[in-house]
């Protein structure tokens, strides 16, 4: 009841704000709140300063919900995980794709792509992707590229269903609390992003095994809401492009970069 | 009865009222006292006994809120441990709080207090077994090894298929029971197989109730409640200002007593000591000259001036009666004419003299009878008579020695009473007296007046009958022998 509130609430804030000019920036829950803050900070001070815009945070309670969100133009601006824009394309063709996130990787390079991980722990019995049989397995979300699309298809292509053969599977959202519920040893195994691994401590990684490493992801994608302006997303596009960050900490967004759709629409044919 | 008893018991009577009244007042008191004090200790029963039910209604109701919610729902079937999360810690209001979220098969899908904590099997604990051949489950049993309240249900989607079980707890703990009885002056215990806390240091409760446990079952066997008052201080407090009171009331009494007996004894000794004293007079204990005595000793001694008074006035009337009475005894023992002793001084003496006598000390007596007494007042008249007669005695009352007694025996007869005289120094005497009577010249009698003697000794055994008689014999004797002579007995 409370989160229905919470969410109505929220839509109201958004058309208002809209109302009042302002410009509502939506983000997945892949992270705790505070790190997904941190994490945009730079650049939505960036935006701010450049459109003479106040710029809105707001994260959506899960993957779809955000999808919804910039459906209904709720959200004007969004960082969104691979997938989910691969299906929105699909569900919505006239998103606009605006760039694609660079971040720095855990070698300290800028990138604009990363691998998804499927881990156990290091004292754990399972080597393979076929010990995941019977096994407790923790995912993100189903719209989450690196958290469940990638897994389920690494899986697959070993022969193991994870709907039938794992003995349960839990959607934990953020990839960090994939790895601390690891840790706990309230799953077996799970699925995370590469970036969520590397963010451990040296001593947290050591107590982690790899069991698989999928191929290149490209990273999150900034779209826009088809309800905006052409020109004012144009704008927005440039600005992006333009975007430079010298920060050299791990998983920091240091710039953009654009990618070829297809790359994310190859996504929707992963099964 | 004395008037110290009558003050006494008249001043006791009255106290003792008052202090009966005051008594009767601090019980009432008391009394009044307990039974607010009883009303309290009710009243904050009741009070922890709401409290405890408003917990396991929030319980419920914290429960099938989460039951009804679609996102709950959604994330059962999608076993969807963050947003199940998120919605758990929305309604954990203490740190002792549990929300679990299980499928049908006994696999926890999120905890609310515990993000990380999941994927266990609770499918053997009592309260899952509950739920599953009951719907749902109020009671007591170990939730993660706390016991806990426990409310437990099964979550149905659309109302009818059953694709989860909510479990909503709190942990049976020390701040628990902390909160149950805060803001009251009530403890709280509790006892199971498991564990025995209390919020207090000690076990022991008083007026201690069971706490009503209207749970469906009890997963924990033998687990009890108990409230009661960590102790009676207050009460005590008032039972001892009571106790104190009346032990003051008794000291006071006692002190009172004593007091009003030494202010009496004191105040009331003068007045006792008059009054003995008068009272021993009366009884002819004492003497009036006594009386005067001691009633002198009283006025100089340091006495209350009322006693003071009343010592002096009894002072005065005694001198009064022993003038009186001195008076009177002249009056009875003298002779009115010739002021020598009469007839009942000398019997008297003479009888005091027998007695004397009887004892060793010798006496004699001289009986005298004037000679022809008759023809002087007959002659003369009786006045010139009693001139003779008050004459005579004179003569001879001063011609006697000091120890000797001198009386009128009756009419113109005398006799004198000698002591320690025999009766040769009593016939010297005698003669001695008799020639100087005869040489006696009176101022209003013209001629000589002789006088007869008769001399008696005491014998052993003598009465005064007996040397009386023998006296008058020697006296008898003298006249007959021509008067103006000293006759003595054979």
């Amino acid at each position: 009841m409370k989160i229905k509130i919470i969410v109505l609430l929220l839509i109201w804030l958004c058309s208002t704000i809209i109302a009042q000019d302002k410009l509502v920036f939506g983000v997945n829950p892949y992270r705790n709140p505070e790190e997904l803050r941190e994490l945009y900070s730079e650049l939505i001070t960036y935006l701010e300063k450049s459109l003479n815009k106040e710029i809105v945070f707001v994260i959506s309670k899960d993957y779809d919900h955000l999808v919804s969100l910039i459906e209904n133009g709720s959200v004007d601006i969004a960082s969104v995980s691979p997938k989910l824009f691969a299906t929105l394309r699909h569900n919505v063709p006239n998103t606009h794709y605006l760039a694609t996130l660079e971040m720095i990787n855990e070698n300290g390079q800028k990138e604009s792509s990363y691998q998804g991980l499927i881990v156990t722990r290091a004292d754990s019995s399972i080597v393979t992707l076929h010990d995941l049989r019977g096994k407790r397995f923790g995912f993100t979300d189903v719209s989450s590229t690196s958290g469940y699309v990638y897994p389920r298809f690494l899986m697959k292509q070993q022969g193991v269903d994870p709907l039938h053969d794992l003995s349960q599977t839990y959607m934990l959202k953020k990839h960090t609390k994939v790895l601390q519920a690891l840790l706990e040893k309230s799953i077996d195994a799970g699925a995370v992003a590469s970036g969520a691994y590397y963010n451990l401590s040296t001593e947290e990684q050591n107590k982690i095994r790899i069991l698989a490493t999928t191929e290149e992801i490209p990273l999150d994608v900034m779209i826009a809401s088809s309800k905006l302006n052409p020109a004012f997303v144009d704008q927005i596009q440039q600005l992006l492009m333009h975007f430079s960050s010298h920060q050299t900490k791990n998983d920091a967004i240091v710039g953009f970069t654009q990618k070829p759709l297809t790359l994310y629409d190859r996504l929707n044919t992963l099964e | 009865m004395k008037l110290y008893n009558k003050i006494l018991i008249l001043t006791i009577t009255q106290l003792l009222a008052i202090f009966i009244f005051g008594i009767y007042q601090i019980q009432t008191l008391y009394l009044t006292q307990q039974k607010a004090f009883d009303h309290k200790t009710l009243i904050q029963t009741e009070m922890v006994q709401t409290r405890f039910e408003e917990m396991l209604q929030n319980l419920q109701k914290s429960a099938k809120i989460l039951m009804n919610s679609q996102e709950v729902t959604t994330g059962i079937i999608s076993n969807d441990t963050d947003l199940l999360f998120n919605w758990g810690k929305l309604f954990l209001s203490s740190p002792s709080d549990k929300i679990h979220f299980m499928n049908l098969k006994g696999t926890v899908i999120s905890r609310g207090e515990a993000e990380y904590s999941f994927g266990d099997d609770v499918s053997k604990t009592f309260y899952f077994q509950q739920v599953l051949h009951n719907d749902t489950f109020l009671g007591i049993d170990i939730i993660d090894n706390q016991e806990c309240l426990v409310f437990a249900s099964r979550i149905k989607q659309y109302g009818k298929k059953p694709i989860g079980i909510i479990c909503v707890a709190i942990a049976i703990d020390q701040a628990l029971l902390n909160k149950m009885v805060e803001g009251t002056n009530m403890s709280i215990t509790y006892h199971s197989a498991y564990q025995d806390i209390s919020t207090t240091h000690s076990q022991k409760l008083f007026n201690t109730s069971t706490l009503h446990v209207s749970l469906q079952t009890l997963g924990v066997q033998e687990a009890t409640f108990h409230i009661g008052l960590t102790s009676e201080e207050e009460l005590s407090a008032l039972k001892e200002t009571r106790t104190n009171f009346l032990l003051s009331i008794a000291l006071a009494f006692v002190l009172l007593f004593i007091a009003l007996h030494i202010v009496l004894l004191k105040h009331l000794k003068d007045y006792e000591n008059l009054t003995h004293l008068l009272i021993d007079f009366y009884e002819d204990h004492i003497s009036i000259k006594e009386v005067i005595t001691r009633t002198q000793k009283v006025i100089f001694d340091h006495t209350a001036p009322e006693v003071k008074k009343i010592a002096e006035a009894l002072f005065k009337m005694s001198q009064k009666i022993a003038d009186t009475q001195d008076e009177l005894e002249a009056l009875s023992t003298t002779d009115q004419l010739t002021s020598l002793a009469n007839r009942r001084k000398l019997e008297e003496c003479l009888n005091q003299k027998l007695k004397e006598a009887n004892r060793g000390v010798h006496f004699s007596i001289i009986m005298l009878d004037i000679d022809r007494f008759k023809t002087i007042n007959d002659t003369y008249g009786h006045e010139i008579g009693d001139h003779v007669l008050l004459h005579l005695s004179h003569t001879m009352y001063h011609a006697m020695r000091v120890s000797d007694i001198v009386g009128r025996w009756g009419g113109e007869e005398f006799l004198l009473i000698l002591p320690e005289t025999s009766l040769q120094g009593a016939i010297i005497l005698a003669e001695g007296l008799c020639a100087k009577i005869a040489e006696l010249h009176f101022e209003h009698y013209p001629q000589s007046v002789t006088i007869s003697l008769g001399v008696a000794t005491y014998h052993e055994d003598d009465t005064s009958n007996t040397i009386l008689n023998r006296a008058d014999t020697a006296l008898y004797k003298a006249k007959n022998s021509g008067r103006n002579r000293v006759e003595y007995e054979d």
